[in-house]
């Protein structure tokens, strides 16, 4: 499985990046903002994307929105990896659904063995 | 003013920020001790993964500590022990501490001074002061620049600079820069979302050592100026 990583911050991004990396089977790309992610998208299959959403200049918000224009991003499951609360954020589920969003975590309560255990149990999902 | 809670717009706004501030390195905190408990890692990532759960601590207690000053300096409680000080020491200190953050951005941090003078401050208030605008020049500036930081004589007192080449400031954006809360609107990584109060609480202290913050603009950057009066009293370093 193919994920791609969406985090601003170096040290998070590695953080999560080196626990993904012991996860069975997993290839992990990174890109530390939307511009990134594009490219990562345009030059790699992707199964599965782990985006944080305050990431500088464009949002995740934005890269979801831009990826829906596009037939073969349009698809992929994506997990919110945010400092900020999901009711906090003021957007509804149904949204959040449209840009394929499957699961919303908070970060400062996601260890890296927490994401690895969410991905695990949303594996079966996300082969796409 | 909210009726409710008593809380205006902007110290809301303030609230947020600081606990959005505190989140960054406390999830680092959070997440690199669970892994140093997991006993996966190498003996280079467990060394790794130490430096960087003290260097996030260190941030918090930046952020907090400047938080306090902010809260004593409105509760007009501020208690300056004015000591003659070699800004070296604390400029040093300083970019010792924020050395990783700069780090991150392949930045470097270049210390200079052409007079070896000693200068009349509060040590812990002038720390506060440089570790927020070296903090602020970190997160302003581009890539892979040097971020000066050089200690100088101007008209009878001390001067630090504090330069950065970052994307600047709009000249309508200055009025607001040193107000409490004042953000501007410049590009900013997310690790380095601001409080607001940095600034203000910069401008502040300097004010209180009977000095001067001031700034000048240029084409490629911003210099911070911290104007102090130079200790005449003891001035062991002057050449």
């Amino acid at each position: 499985m193919n994920i791609l990583l969406v985090e601003d911050d170096r040290w998070l991004g590695d953080m999560y990046a080196s626990a993904l990396h012991a996860m069975e089977a997993i290839t992990v790309h990174r890109a530390n903002d939307a511009a990134g992610a594009l490219d990562v998208l345009d030059s790699s299959d992707v199964d599965l994307i782990v985006l944080d959403i305050f990431l500088g200049e464009h949002s995740g918000v934005e890269l979801l929105h831009e990826m829906m224009s596009y037939e073969d991003c349009n698809t992929i499951p994506v997990v919110i990896l945010s400092a900020v609360h999901e009711h906090d954020f003021g957007m509804s589920d149904e949204r959040w659904q449209h840009y394929n969003v499957i699961k919303y975590l908070y970060k400062p309560q996601t260890t890296p063995a927490k994401l690895v255990a969410t991905l695990q149990k949303l594996r079966t999902k996300v082969k796409r | 003013m909210d009726a409710d809670n008593g809380l205006s717009n902007s110290s809301q706004q303030m609230l947020a920020g600081i606990a959005h501030e505190l989140k960054t390195p406390l999830t680092l905190i959070s997440g690199l001790s669970s892994e140093l408990q997991s006993q996966r890692l190498n003996p280079e990532q467990f060394l790794q993964y130490v430096q960087r759960i003290q260097f996030s601590s260190d941030r918090l207690l930046g952020l907090v500590d400047t938080i306090l000053r902010g809260y004593e300096l409105e509760q007009d409680m501020l208690d300056l022990r004015l000591e003659p000080i070699n800004p070296l020491v604390v400029m040093e200190e300083v970019a010792q501490e924020l050395l990783p953050h700069a780090r991150k951005q392949a930045q470097l941090v270049a210390i200079t001074s052409k007079h070896k003078q000693t200068l009349l401050a509060d040590k812990g208030c002038l720390h506060a002061v440089l570790f927020n605008l070296l903090d602020n020049a970190i997160k302003y500036s581009q890539p892979e620049t040097t971020i000066e930081l050089e200690a100088r004589l101007r008209r009878g007192q001390a001067q630090l600079v504090v330069k950065d080449y970052g994307h600047g400031i709009k000249r309508t954006d200055l009025k607001k820069l040193f107000s409490q809360f004042g953000r501007v609107q410049r590009p900013v990584p997310q690790w380095a979302s601001t409080t607001g109060l940095g600034l203000y609480v910069a401008k502040q202290l300097t004010e209180a050592m009977s000095g001067s913050l001031e700034l000048t603009r240029r084409r490629d950057g911003t210099s911070f100026l911290i104007n102090l009066p130079l200790s005449t009293q003891l001035n062991l370093f002057e050449v």
